[in-house]
């Protein structure tokens, strides 16, 4: 055994001897690396993070809006009231304008038929199936807003039948036992003219009246043979277990007389439709008069997207950001030539805003942002070598070096390349908004927000202790940031949207890394903020 | 699965893969971790945090050298990084008293002698600990050594020296090494 270790050559038998050593790790160090390399479990808590937050910004908002609505109603809602009344008011007028029409044409026109085509028990079905839609729209007849037609009255020129079609067999019955009187001698023609009336009010009345009318003139109820023949092919329709095929197969019996004339029935028609408005214009009122649930006034959404240019600013001892060109910022050391080169690149923030007016031209702001902002940094290949940073303990405060393996140079030579630091952050603003000026089409703001963020994912090149070397180490980088926002901007209002237009800079408070690395990093972002709200 | 697929996979980010080269490299580089840790917790502790820069650094990996001593660089850098967090190791770093330093042999297991020469390793304080594995085991010059460990090149000379000396004493000690003693004063009294 002691032969083996050779005096003579200590350092190689130290290392031959140390170099056998192998250990088996426990389970718990690949479980720790795995789940350092697989953060995926991390994300539900985020997204449950944010559906609750998003909850509670939804269950705020629709309280606000619903106590706003139920308990104001402005005058200038009376307005618009008074105002829809009036539209409803002509839209009568029009209709009774219609209806007069329509009364005009009836005088006009020769009349119009019920034709019926039954062949079976089903036929009659049918039959009451048309006579109740006869009667629904009778019903339309007496609502001024849902139209009328004058089709749907079958008159003579100068006379109105009228067999009242209230949805039972006793009106078909009345029928059919009238046929078979008026058609005692065979083959005779039957003409069933059906006027549909307004409400049921006035069917009552329009009832009493053909009553009285069929008693005044039941002389001239005449039949079919000396009317038109109008309908034919009644062949199966049975009502009461009396088929009419047996009374007259296919021809209908005329009521060739009016049972009220015509200007009664306009009479008639034009009182209930009278009521029929007044009734409609109540209605109206009383819905007007419920609470109805209203936009909030005070509570507006915004979303918008901001382009944006990404710069940075580093304070560190010794050390001093040198303008190069507009687009590139050179960090040089105090000791030497060499530094950090890094180029501005364009970035992006996007998001919803929500402001709430609760003084005057004073709106509270806040939302939920996304922003990616970076740069590039200027390096070139080298070969793989080691490089230090200085660090400093959080307790302490003293320095101490980190070695890192590297093959990325500072860009002071061939080969440049190119390398990205930059941060996806998702923030939410908490600031004021002011008004500074304000017409009918446009609006002037000046706002500024104080903006916590996450930093979803970010990528840092760090600049070696002796600045030779581009290093990289992503627990150097804080995961919780502070940024402040300031913008202007110019609200154009649209019949249907306001559009927002204005510059804006997010200055980001806190160092890109941690407290152990002593250089300072803090983005600037310049951007112009385009927004669209309701 | 060949170094190649390991590689490919780790690069593509795939756990079976990353697995693998863990499960290949993971034994010796404990041992490497354990020269430098106070105990294997410790060990185990730097293992992680190593593997996880190999596996964040792997696409730096070029393939000019051999993959395991390219993750034994990390490793020892790393281990290197955990030690100067401590603050002991500033203060060890800078003892030139060696020869008044109470070894406690009987800490020293009787097993296999590459065991026993890490204990003994082990043993010593870890300023010297530190120098003597980067020195003699790892090959580091004395000029990386005071880069590394942001000390002067004559400092980790002369703690690589004493470090040597009371190694090999405590060696002797253990009948791991013959040797005069004579010859170890002789080198304690030179440093």
């Amino acid at each position: 055994m002691e032969r083996r270790f050779d005096m003579t050559n200590f350092e190689q038998s130290l290392k031959d001897q140390a170099d056998q050593l192998d250990m088996i790790p426990s389970r718990r160090v690949w479980n720790g690396i795995y789940n350092n390399l697989h953060p995926g479990s991390r994300w539900p808590s985020i997204a449950m993070a944010f559906l609750f937050l998003f909850t509670i910004l939804g269950i705020g908002h629709l309280n606000n809006t619903r106590k706003l609505a139920g308990i104001n109603i402005q005058p200038q809602n009376q307005s618009e009231i008074n105002s829809d009344l009036q539209n409803e008011l002509n839209s009568s007028n029009e209709i009774q304008d219609e209806s007069n029409s329509a009364k005009q044409d009836l005088q006009n026109k020769p009349g119009t038929y019920f034709k019926g085509n039954f062949t079976a028990d089903n036929k009659k079905n049918q039959f009451l199936k048309d006579v109740n839609k006869d009667v629904n729209n009778k019903e339309k007849l007496s609502n001024p807003a849902s139209g009328f037609s004058a089709k749907l009255i079958p008159l003579y020129p100068d006379k109105a039948a009228d067999v009242i079609a209230d949805n039972n067999a006793d009106v078909l019955k009345s029928l059919a036992e009238k046929a078979p009187n008026n058609n005692a001698q065979s083959e005779k023609k039957i003409t069933a003219i059906v006027a549909i009336n307004s409400d049921k009010n006035s069917l009552n009345e329009i009832q009493k009246q053909s009553t009285q009318t069929k008693e005044d003139e039941s002389s001239n109820f005449k039949t079919a043979e000396n009317e038109k023949l109008v309908g034919n092919n009644i062949s199966d329709f049975t009502t009461n277990n009396t088929t009419l095929k047996d009374l007259d197969q296919d021809k209908l019996v005329a009521i060739s007389e009016p049972l009220i004339t015509i200007n009664e029935a306009a009479s008639i028609q034009a009182s209930t439709e009278r009521n029929a408005e007044k009734a409609q214009i109540n209605e109206a009122a009383k819905k007007k008069q419920k609470p109805v649930k209203k936009r909030n006034e005070k509570i507006s959404w915004l979303f918008y997207i901001t382009p944006s240019l990404t710069t940075a600013t580093f304070l560190d001892n010794g050390k001093q950001p040198i303008n190069s060109n507009s687009s590139s910022l050179i960090i040089r050391g105090n000791q030497n030539s060499s530094g950090m080169t890094y180029n501005s690149r364009f970035g992006f923030e996007t998001g919803t805003e929500m402001s709430y007016a609760f003084w005057k031209k004073l709106q509270f702001i806040t939302g939920l942002h996304f922003s990616y902002s970076g740069y590039n940094v200027v390096s070139n290949q080298v070969h793989p070598t080691f490089a230090t940073l200085i660090l400093k303990q959080e307790a302490s405060g003293l320095p101490y070096s980190k070695g890192y393996m590297t093959h990325y140079g500072n860009g002071q030579s061939q080969n440049q390349i190119s390398l990205s630091n930059y941060s996806l952050q998702l923030s939410i603003p908490v600031g004021l908004q002011q008004a500074l000026f304000e017409n009918e089409k446009i609006r002037v703001d000046i706002a500024t927000t104080i903006e916590p963020s996450y930093v979803l994912k970010s990528n840092a090149f760090l600049i070696s202790a002796d600045e030779r070397y581009y290093v990289k180490d992503p627990s150097l980088l804080r995961k919780i940031n502070l940024s402040g926002h300031a913008g202007t901007f110019v609200t154009f209002k649209t019949p249907k949207f306001k559009w927002q237009l204005g510059p804006t800079v997010r200055y980001q408070l806190l160092s890109t890394y941690q407290k152990t690395y002593p250089v300072k990093e803090h983005l600037l972002d310049y951007g112009i903020r385009i927004g669209i709200s309701k | 699965m060949t170094e190649e697929l390991m590689l490919q996979g780790c690069l593509e980010n795939l756990a079976s893969a990353q697995e693998s080269l863990y499960n290949r490299f993971s034994p010796r580089m404990l041992g490497v971790c354990y020269r430098y840790a106070r105990n294997r917790e410790d060990a185990e502790d730097m293992l992680q945090e190593g593997f996880i820069k190999v596996y964040s650094q792997i696409h730096q990996f070029r393939g000019s050298g051999a993959l395991e001593g390219w993750i034994r660089r990390i490793i020892v850098h790393t281990c290197i990084n955990v030690i100067k967090k401590n603050k002991k190791f500033s203060d060890s770093v800078d003892l030139v008293h060696a020869s008044s330093i109470q070894i406690n042999e009987n800490n020293i297991p009787s097993i296999l002698q590459a065991k026993q020469v890490v204990e003994c390793i082990r043993l010593l304080p870890i300023g010297y600990r530190t120098v003597l594995n980067l020195y003699a085991i790892e090959g580091f010059s004395h000029k990386e050594i005071g880069a590394i460990l942001d000390i002067e090149e004559s400092t980790s000379r002369s703690q690589y020296t004493r470090a040597r000396a009371l190694l090999e004493e405590i060696l002797i000690r253990k009948k791991i090494l013959q040797k005069p003693r004579e010859n170890v004063r002789m080198a304690l009294g030179k440093s």
